[in-house]
């Protein structure tokens, strides 16, 4: 059932009992031409919640105001207006699945749908076709990350700074990458509003972090939280110090306006920069964590900006190891390396149309992938996760943290760094 | 060859072969106290030759992109800028790339 947070935000908490399967769901019903989706309230407490998720973000003040003149309070979101459109009505007067939605008159230009605060059944187990070919997240045991309650106000973010996402027509196109929680951001490499993926790098580095978790399609991210795709990487896979630098910033901002704990995944790198330098510095003064891949020439020195994590308390510079916890073929080192992770065959989304890796000889939808960048978004996936359910702790204390609960790797820490991170241990601790 | 805000950007290396960056663009940093003074940022942007064009302009961290004309050499126009009082770096137009 639902349970207040500790920050007073009402989560939705997974249950060890399984999902009821889809042939017993409640029939959907309609509303104003779009779908309800009616939740069977098993054992449901007196403290039943509504939510409406909004189309667009700037319209969601409406919907507060037409909540308020009706006696009820949105009250998830910082800034005074619901985070990604994702608003909590309180029961007062009550309110509930079975008393409509009236409250929503007049407001059906800017309301997509509407449900009860969904209470996430589960095995602890997704169910997720491709979980069992996902070997990393057994070897980073995974198993407790999805135990996790995150809160649906998504007070913890994370701002995935690559290539950008599956998008089409301007919407969300591939099906396990489509959810209100995914939201699109600037294309900063093309200067638009247009992040859709044209490479492919961007999806696979969504897709460990964050894909559609238990929904019986494709594979199965770790965070289950709010995402923010920026693109700054083109169809080459190249990025500059500028659109680093401009990702960070507008990754900040949007945290920052909704009171958010903010971590970057930053699945590239090259040369030292001061504007890079200023850009990781910019988020370390507004409490961000930053996670960078360190870099796949093997013999050569971390790159930057993961090198900052010898001198900037809230970066982490992610290595990658093979299936034998063995340094791979690839990957630079250094004393600045923090953790590593699981990054050689790593399986996850791609677009669902034809991009540069396509040409490669890479399928859409689903394929795999070997680098640093494939090992980085299992870090931040953590850290996120680590972030909702300690919202106190600096980003530094997150860094530490994953850091101090890694297993150990015999051998040279310039490759290693404090191990391979161990999710179970470090969200259990 | 990389795209940047919709421009076919030439890309160099430099002897070491690390230090990957655009041609005839560079990055210029105001210090501090100077971000916010649009004399002193027309001021640096004067520092630069002839036909330069402001990619982006001075942003919250006083920070500019500019485009110089094809042909200049951009470590002459970087030594330039670095010399500006109010200058706290400048630095050619560095590229990273996924891993």
């Amino acid at each position: 059932m639902p349970t207040p947070s500790r920050t007073g935000v009402t989560v939705a908490r997974r249950t060890t009992a399984r999902r009821a399967p889809a042939s017993s769901a409640p029939r959907p019903e309609t509303f104003q031409g779009r779908p309800i989706v009616r939740i069977h309230w098993k054992g449901q407490a007196a403290t039943a919640v509504g939510g409406v998720n909004v189309c667009r973000l700037r319209e969601s003040e409406r919907v507060v105001r037409a909540a308020a003149e009706r006696g009820l309070q949105v009250t998830a979101g910082g800034a005074g207006q619901p985070l990604l459109g994702i608003g909590i009505v309180e029961e007062r007067p009550a309110f509930g699945p079975e008393r409509g939605s009236g409250w929503l008159a007049g407001l059906d230009d800017l309301v997509m749908w509407t449900e009860p605060l969904l209470l996430d059944h589960g095995s602890g187990v997704p169910n997720d076709p491709y979980l069992s070919q996902q070997w990393a997240l057994e070897d980073v045991s995974a198993e407790s990350a999805w135990d996790v309650m995150v809160p649906v106000d998504g007070r913890v973010v994370l701002a995935v700074l690559d290539s950008g996402l599956p998008m089409q027509s301007g919407k969300l196109s591939h099906a396990d990458l489509d959810d209100p929680r995914y939201i699109a951001g600037r294309d900063v490499v093309n200067n638009d509003d247009d992040p859709a993926d044209d490479h492919g790098h961007g999806t696979h580095v969504l897709g460990i972090a964050a894909a559609q978790c238990d929904n019986a399609l494709g594979v199965a991210g770790l965070w289950r939280g709010a995402v923010l795709v920026l693109k700054v990487f083109d169809s080459a896979l190249n990025g500059s110090s500028v659109t680093f630098k401009d990702g960070v910033a507008l990754a900040v901002d949007f945290a920052r306006a909704r009171d958010a704990r903010l971590v970057i995944n930053y699945s590239g790198g090259g040369p030292d920069s001061n504007t890079k330098k200023a850009a990781v510095e910019y988020a370390q003064q507004n409490g961000a964590l930053i996670v960078v891949a360190a870099g796949n020439r093997r013999g050569w020195d971390i790159e930057f900006p993961a090198a900052y994590a010898g001198m900037l308390p809230n970066v982490i510079a992610v290595g990658a190891v093979d299936r034998g916890r063995r340094r791979p073929a690839f990957g630079t080192e250094g004393p600045q390396m923090t953790v590593v992770a699981p990054g050689t065959d790593i399986l996850s989304t791609l677009p669902n149309y034809f991009v540069t890796l396509n040409r490669e000889g890479k399928q859409t939808k689903y394929d795999r992938l070997d680098g640093t960048s494939q090992a980085t978004p299992l870090v931040s996936a953590l850290a996120s996760l680590l972030w909702t359910k300690h919202p106190d702790w600096t980003a530094a204390q997150i860094r530490d943290h994953i850091s101090s609960t890694a297993d150990r790797i015999d051998g040279n820490r310039d490759v290693f760094g404090g191990g391979i991170i161990n999710i179970t241990r470090a969200v259990q601790l | 060859m990389p795209i940047f805000r919709g421009h076919p950007v030439r890309t160099t290396r430099t002897a070491a072969g690390s230090r990957r960056h655009t041609a005839h663009q560079v990055v210029v940093k105001l210090k501090a106290s100077e971000t916010q003074r649009p004399d002193v940022q027309r001021d640096v942007l004067r520092a630069l030759p002839r036909s330069s064009t402001v990619e982006s302009g001075f942003d919250r961290f006083g920070i500019a992109l500019v485009n110089l004309p094809p042909g200049t050499d951009t470590s002459k126009v970087v030594d330039r800028l670095r010399r500006h009082v109010a200058v706290e770096y400048a630095e050619p137009h560095l590229l990273d790339s996924g891993s």
